[in-house]
């Protein structure tokens, strides 16, 4: 078969308008992101932006960049693509990729209890405030209150309702 | 577009291609409703939205200001390939040219085998690992990396000066290896083929508790040396056109990497050996040993960190080696006797380099990334021993250059995202070497993100090639640097799910070239130009079957304005990979067409259409795998440009046989 022959077949083979309403994963994770810090309650902080993070995940970093610029809590919101766990205690939610998930206790262990949003779309249980999950072809998302509770964060009423279910704190 | 002004594109097939793109175009994308802003939806409504997955690769595809195509562990494994050159003869509007020792790559203006080193730059991850004599990038089984350890290869066609320097005239091969989790404990192999190859491989590569990530891996190769026939030697004095068993390869490679907490080290060694089995001047001996050996190696230590959360910094050092040794046996002249007594000539070259590379990469300002950096190269070791031995092998004359460059360079480029939909990218390099001008290259990318779905990319760029060690040896330091202009418009579009498109329209102006002046003297003056079509499809399945299908089209004229030696006007790709019944076992099949090509006495070899075909098993059965190619399926008889233009007798060399099909068998054991 040609390659034009190829095309044209491929092509026609689409159906269209089938996947009109869906997002890409990227954008959708990072908005996700977006919401859990809006509807989260922080202890009073000192800082004049408000800082979302990510680690392990180009993807996720691109998409929410477009965060940048908005204001989350009064506060302006920067984005910043960690190569590095040196900083993570100056960011306010940090998205942590599934690359990077058997790091995920040693970024618990060196936040501790910090006032930091830990989220991530690794599969495995982990020590994490929110975790994104598949649930067929849509994202849900179950949150860890307890975790949340002891970095001094308060989950809204609104956001726990909406959570696929509470996680019951990790051992 | 100025395209259609210069008459750069012959005004059919443009007009076809606008079609084409017409056509694309008429189509709705994919994620057809417009990327609003998202954060205005109650999240309520977000969570009832269905998701399409991404991979990591496509982003970072439609991100580049380029055409960036990949091929991952996967497809190496679907389509047993073996070598770099494998990979590259897979890849959109590229081939590959064997002269028996070593292989050459070519695609978009270039394609001569004397045309090739310095041209593409080889980096292993992040690493350029040319070597400093010639520059040539190693795509054989000279080169330093099994293709076991490779996670991906990713090409991104274009000039890279601005990012790179020097030798990224015309492209960039950007090779990223596994991790150590990506193997998670040992793995051997052996492989054999119906050409008397036979390698072993091991592997050892795990995440370990602390965090850290280790990779080691040791592989050696011995092919057999075969009879093979060349024409243009078919004398009784010459044994009939045939070298006897010259043809034998044997490399050894050695690969380590440890990351951990920011910092990666990572070493390669390898020496290969081959045996020349062509005979490369009127003044050498047909059919007798020429053995010639290629040792490179490098140790990379690079530490990469946050400074805040704006500044991110990556240092990189590499100290890097390269060594060349060859012996040739010269021919009798017509007295009987061996010019001034001398047998043997011997080519003795080492090279040694170290290089240090500062990048930052600043987000301080909303919708800019910043990256800005230095680096200091010094080519301390660059020397050249030429011997000349007695029949009794006593050394009669030698010929010694010692050179050496020290290059300083720094670099900004800014990625300005101007809105949702428009992206600035802008960048600058310096590059000044201490026996040069300072060069300037310079970049600017517009890319626009029409919908979710297309992107559209046009770019300008400037990069240079300094005079190689070797061409300012022989020269006498007369060599100078060349240039190469380059324009490019790349339209990406996902026509479904899981159906991509890639299109692309370039042209390049290469100046400074050698050209033959009216006094018959050989100046720097030359100009080539270059202009081209590619297209790509991609379309996956469920269950990891895939196809990829491509086209390219390309003119390139050389310095007088003739069709360029060993440049196809057309080359077609397509490969595809599915699972048999049963799922346990996976088929690859490559078909690529090879367009006519001139050779350098200027005859035109025929287009060639050769196919792969591989089998392997798709899980490990009890720790075992394994995988069995047929290349060359239909045993089409064919020849590569080869890089000679005299003739030895009254028949030409221009032109060597390829081999026909071989049959190649990996077993694999996962301890």
């Amino acid at each position: 078969m040609s390659a034009r022959n190829l095309f044209f077949g491929l092509a026609l083979a689409t159906s269209q308008g089938v996947l009109a309403q869906a997002l890409p994963e990227f954008d959708l994770k990072a908005t996700y992101a977006y919401n859990f810090a809006v509807l989260t309650q922080w202890p009073p902080a000192t800082r004049a932006s408000f800082n979302f993070c990510v680690y392990g995940d180009d993807g996720v970093a691109e998409a929410m960049r477009r965060l940048q610029g908005k204001s989350v809590h009064g506060r302006s919101v920067a984005v910043a693509r960690l190569g590095a766990l040196t900083a993570i205690r100056d960011c306010d939610l940090l998205y942590v990729g599934r690359d990077e998930a058997p790091s995920l206790p040693h970024i618990a262990a060196l936040l501790g209890d910090a006032p930091v949003l830990t989220v991530t779309d690794a599969t495995q249980p982990q020590p994490v405030a929110v975790v994104i999950v598949p649930e067929g072809r849509r994202l849900a998302f179950e949150i860890d209150v307890e975790r949340s509770r002891r970095a001094g964060l308060k989950p809204s009423a609104a956001l726990l309702g909406l959570a696929r279910n509470l996680r019951q704190p990790l051992n | 577009m100025e395209w259609g002004a210069e008459k750069v594109v012959d005004p059919r097939r443009l007009k076809l291609a606008v079609l084409g793109l017409g056509v694309l175009l008429a189509f709705p994308s994919e994620a057809g409703a417009a990327q609003d802003d998202l954060t205005a939806l109650p999240f309520e409504e977000l969570l009832l939205r269905d998701f399409v997955s991404a991979s990591r690769l496509a982003r970072q595809v439609s991100d580049s200001p380029a055409a960036v195509a990949i091929v991952t562990a996967d497809d190496i494994r679907a389509y047993g390939y073996r070598t770099l050159a494998d990979v590259i003869n897979g890849m959109r509007g590229l081939y590959t040219t064997d002269e028996r020792t070593y292989h050459y790559m070519g695609g978009r203006s270039f394609g001569d085998v004397e045309d090739y080193a310095g041209r593409v730059m080889l980096l292993i991850d992040g690493y350029a690992v040319q070597d400093n004599l010639f520059d040539q990038a190693y795509i054989d089984e000279s080169g330093l990396i099994d293709l076991e350890l490779v996670d991906r290869v990713e090409y991104v066609p274009g000039t890279g000066s601005v990012t790179y320097g020097n030798n990224a005239l015309l492209g960039i091969l950007n090779v990223v290896t596994r991790r150590g989790r990506d193997f998670d404990g040992a793995r051997v192999s052996a492989e054999i083929s119906s050409r008397g190859a036979s390698r072993q491989r091991a592997a050892w590569g795990k995440r370990l508790e602390s965090g850290a990530e280790v990779l080691l891996s040791a592989s050696t190769l011995d092919v057999d040396g075969r009879n093979l026939y060349f024409p243009a030697y078919d004398t009784p004095a010459t044994n009939f056109g045939v070298a006897e068993g010259l043809d034998g390869e044997r490399n050894q490679r050695v690969f380590g990497k440890l990351s951990w907490s920011g910092w990666t080290v990572q070493a390669a060694w390898v020496e290969r050996e081959k045996s020349v089995p062509t005979n490369p001047s009127a003044y050498t001996a047909f059919n007798t040993p020429f053995p010639t050996r290629d040792e490179s190696a490098f140790l990379g230590v690079r530490h990469e960190t946050d400074l805040g959360l704006q500044l991110y910094s990556s240092s990189s050092l590499m100290l890097g080696r390269y060594a060349y040794w060859n012996q040739r046996e010269y021919a009798l002249d017509e007295d009987g006797e061996y010019d001034d007594g001398e047998k043997y000539g011997v080519r003795d070259y080492h090279g040694a380099w170290w290089r240090f590379d500062q990048k930052f990469v600043g987000r301080w300002f909303v919708d800019h990334t910043l990256v800005f950096g230095a680096e200091l190269r010094d080519d301390h070791r660059q020397s050249f021993h030429r011997r000349f031995l007695s029949p009794a092998g006593e050394v009669t004359d030698r010929d010694d250059g010692e050179l050496s460059r020290r290059t300083f360079s720094l670099y900004v480029a800014d990625d300005y995202r101007l809105n949702q939909q428009w992206t600035l990218n802008l960048g600058v390099r310096h590059d000044d070497a201490d026996d040069l001008d300072g060069n300037l290259s310079p970049r600017a990318a517009l890319i626009w993100q029409q919908d979710p779905a297309t992107t559209w990319k046009a770019s300008y760029s400037e990069a240079f090639k300094m005079p190689n060690a070797n061409d300012r040896w022989t020269s006498d330091d007369t060599a100078v640097p060349e240039y190469v202009a380059a324009t490019e418009l790349v339209l990406q579009r996902q026509l479904a799910p899981h159906t991509r498109f890639t299109g692309s329209l370039y042209r390049y102006r290469r100046s400074d070239l050698p050209i033959e002046n009216a006094d018959g003297d050989e100046v720097p003056e030359g100009s080539s130009r270059a202009r081209g079509v590619e297209t790509e499809i991609e379309h996956v399945w469920e269950r990891g079957a895939r196809a990829r299908a491509s086209v390219a089209w390309q003119r390139s004229r050389d310095v007088y304005g003739r069709d360029a030696v060993n440049s196809p006007d057309l080359l077609g790709k397509l490969a595809f990979t599915f699972l048999l019944p049963g799922e346990a076992l996976r088929a690859g099949l490559e078909t690529q067409y090879l367009g006519p090509r001139l050779t350098r006495e200027r005859r035109m070899l025929g287009g060639v259409t050769l196919s792969n075909l591989t089998l392997s098993t798709e899980r490990d059965w009890h720790g075992l795998s394994a995988s069995l190619s047929v290349r060359n399926l239909f045993d089409r008889d064919y020849e590569t440009v080869s890089g000679f233009d005299w003739r030895p007798g009254d028949v030409a060399q221009d032109g060597l046989r390829m081999d026909g099909r071989s049959v190649w068998l990996q077993v694999g054991y996962a301890l």
